[in-house]
């Protein structure tokens, strides 16, 4: 199968995935909580306006045209009003969303960088105390929750050693610069402020290095024990026996290869991190998207709920997409059974 | 007659070498790695504490509605060896009270979830291309969209938040993993010469799935249940931290680590202790999962 209609399947199958989601994530929203709009107004208003709010989110007709209505409105940009905020949840979604995709960035690359590079160092050195060195530390990593280990960076590094500054995006008393891309360091250097910077960024240092712990470790776990086992393949025997230089055969014979079960965990933690960081940003006070979608579930905010969690499913999907077609590059094998199968 | 009891005691007899004789080889194969033997202390020592909890704390009538201003705010001493919280109530104490909550948590989700996933699994594996393998694999994947972290948080957002609930939230976003896990093992076993063969001679369907299929599936299974201990106690601590799970004054550890958040950092034990508890319970877990799994693994040759 060449590498186009693999696309296009895996982008059929996940539309499929996302229509079951919605669906999924309406029936648990509309269903169990009971009364939204009366949630959303409280004890004490009478019923001819909790009567309006319900005729004007639809509350008065069946499951069934609900969602239809919902997801016509879904596919024309309209996922509802957020009963706290007052404002359409897509415009808070927007305003929040580039905050946490900035914090996911910042982790995603400490994740690649760090993790890779210490799965490398472990396994050249395997069995020697680095490589000990280096398990014990991702065993540390993989079992600490992620807000455990935002709060020992706060502890650590915000209030210990006053390194990096523990609350929000920007320091207080600057002044956020012109909403371009949502993204603050983005945004600063496009701006021509470097000094704003290096401020976004070191708000991002501490909960970033939070949300990567688990990630990172799990990453540099993979990539040492799938080089460990190439490392004993006859195709890398016979380089050396060639003659090919050692670094080059470390680098494209037995990198390459190794990387591809990286590739797959790696990619698919780092969209799990979006749901870490609902926790991650809490410690922190970061106005992230996930701060937001905590807010909502604690205020029983349904479409606000509804809105996050979908977006989210997006990402994570798209995210899936992104992952099988980076492995079928890298891996010919992989597209080749997957055009056996059908 | 009494010729004939001798050879069936002598069968009992060797029947009780036997199994001795495979416990010993499952211990040796467990304990090989040290680090299982540490995972299985830990482990042991973690459910004891929860299972005794209200006579080996120091004080057990702080895990409840409980207030002392007077001690509030005291850092670790000998007196209490994690400090107090702001109502003055011993951080120990309720950090192992929470410890049963925890695994109660645990234990709850995985008892609903590996059943359902078993059946599912196998079912979807034994009809392998057929409208049954799509039909479950299909909801699957829908709830495999998601980080079960996310979807755990969104169900419990629409529920009360209590215990029960939120083991439901989790559940909802576990059960398919072991779908998953099963439909992978069961549809490579229905073509095993012993399946094959069961066909053959005429077993029925239930016979083939429950006493062929699904004792092959058990290994794997309890190798992922015992390391998903430490990771539903994760999530469930994830829920409880928001404040989506156990509500005050019901000790959670979670909801421990949140409240010492803003009491950081001059009294940093409210919060350090119970986010330490739960890493080393999740790392006992671990630990002790992988020495299942080596115990469980069939012998390389």
């Amino acid at each position: 199968m060449r590498l186009g209609p693999f696309i296009l399947r895996r982008i059929a199958h996940s539309i499929y995935v996302l229509f079951g989601l919605s669906i999924v994530i309406f029936v648990i929203a509309r269903i169990v909580p009971g009364d939204p709009a009366r949630m959303a107004l409280g004890p004490r208003v009478p019923v001819e306006i909790v009567d309006r709010l319900k005729k004007q989110m639809h509350l008065d007709r069946p499951v069934p045209e609900q969602y239809a209505l919902w997801v016509w409105g879904v596919a024309h940009g309209d996922l509802g009003e957020s009963l706290l905020t007052r404002r359409p949840v897509l415009q808070d979604i927007r305003e929040f969303f580039p905050a946490t995709l900035e914090l996911v960035i910042v982790a995603a690359i400490f994740i690649a960088i760090i993790g890779i590079s210490l799965g490398v160092l472990s396994a050249r050195h395997a069995n020697t105390w680095v490589d000990n060195v280096v398990r014990v530390f991702s065993y540390l990593g993989i079992v600490t929750p992620g807000f455990a280990w935002a709060v020992i960076f706060m502890l650590v590094f915000g209030f210990v050693w006053q390194v990096f500054p523990t609350v929000g995006r920007l320091s207080e008393g600057l002044t956020a610069p012109r909403v371009i891309t949502g993204l603050m360091t983005l945004d600063s250097l496009l701006a021509g402020r470097f000094d704003l910077f290096l401020n976004a960024l070191s708000h991002l240092i501490l909960p970033a290095a939070a949300l990567a712990m688990g990630p990172m470790s799990q990453t540099a776990r993979i990539t040492r024990s799938s080089m460990a086992e190439n490392q004993g393949k006859d195709y890398i025997w016979s380089m050396v026996a060639y003659g090919v230089p050692e670094r080059v055969v470390n680098r494209k014979y037995l990198l390459k290869p190794s990387l591809i079960p990286t590739t797959t965990v790696m990619a698919l933690d780092i969209a799990a991190t979006f749901g870490v960081a609902f926790l991650v940003e809490l410690v922190f006070n970061y106005p992230g998207l996930s701060r937001y979608g905590i807010q909502a579930m604690l205020n029983k905010d349904v479409n606000a709920i509804v809105g996050v969690v979908l977006i989210l499913g997006v990402v994570f999907v798209t995210l899936n997409i992104a992952v099988d077609v980076i492995v079928a590059y890298l891996d010919p094998r992989i597209r080749l059974l997957a055009g056996r199968n059908k | 007659m009494g010729e004939q009891s001798i050879p069936v005691e002598a069968s009992v007899e060797n029947s009780w070498a036997r199994r001795r004789d495979s416990l010993a080889k499952a211990w040796y194969k467990f304990s090989r790695n040290r680090l299982s033997i540490v995972g299985l202390a830990m482990v042991l020592i973690i459910v004891f504490l929860a299972v005794f909890a209200p006579y080996v704390t120091p004080y057990p009538q702080h895990a409840g509605k409980y207030a002392n201003f007077k001690a509030r705010n005291f850092a670790p001493s000998a007196e209490h060896l994690m400090g107090t919280d702001v109502y003055g109530r011993d951080v120990l104490t309720r950090v192992i009270f929470a410890l049963g909550n925890a695994l109660e948590m645990a234990l709850g989700v995985l008892i609903v979830c590996v059943p359902i996933g078993m059946l599912t699994g196998m079912l979807a594996g034994y009809y392998v291309g057929t409208w049954v393998e799509t039909l479950i694999m299909r909801i699957t994947d829908v709830f495999i969209s998601l980080p079960p972290l996310i979807l755990a948080l969104s169900v419990a957002a629409v529920l009360r938040p209590t215990l029960m609930n939120s083991m439901m939230a989790v559940t909802i976003s576990w059960w398919p993993w072991y779908t998953r896990l099963t439909f992978s093992l069961a549809s490579s076993l229905r073509n095993e010469y012993y399946v094959q063969a069961a066909e053959l001679t005429g077993a029925g369907r239930l016979h083939i799935l429950f006493r062929e299929i699904m004792p092959n599936c058990a290994s794997s299974i309890f190798t992922k249940m015992a390391l998903d201990v430490g990771w539903v106690i994760l999530v469930g601590a994830a829920l409880s931290f928001v404040g989506l799970g156990e509500q005050p004054p019901r000790p959670a550890l979670g909801t421990m680590v949140a409240d010492g958040i803003s009491r950081m950092p001059d009294q940093w034990w409210i919060a350090v202790f119970p986010a330490l508890a739960i890493a080393v319970i999740v790392l006992g877990f671990n630990l002790f999962g992988d020495g299942v799994r080596d115990m469980l693994a069939p012998e390389d040759v």
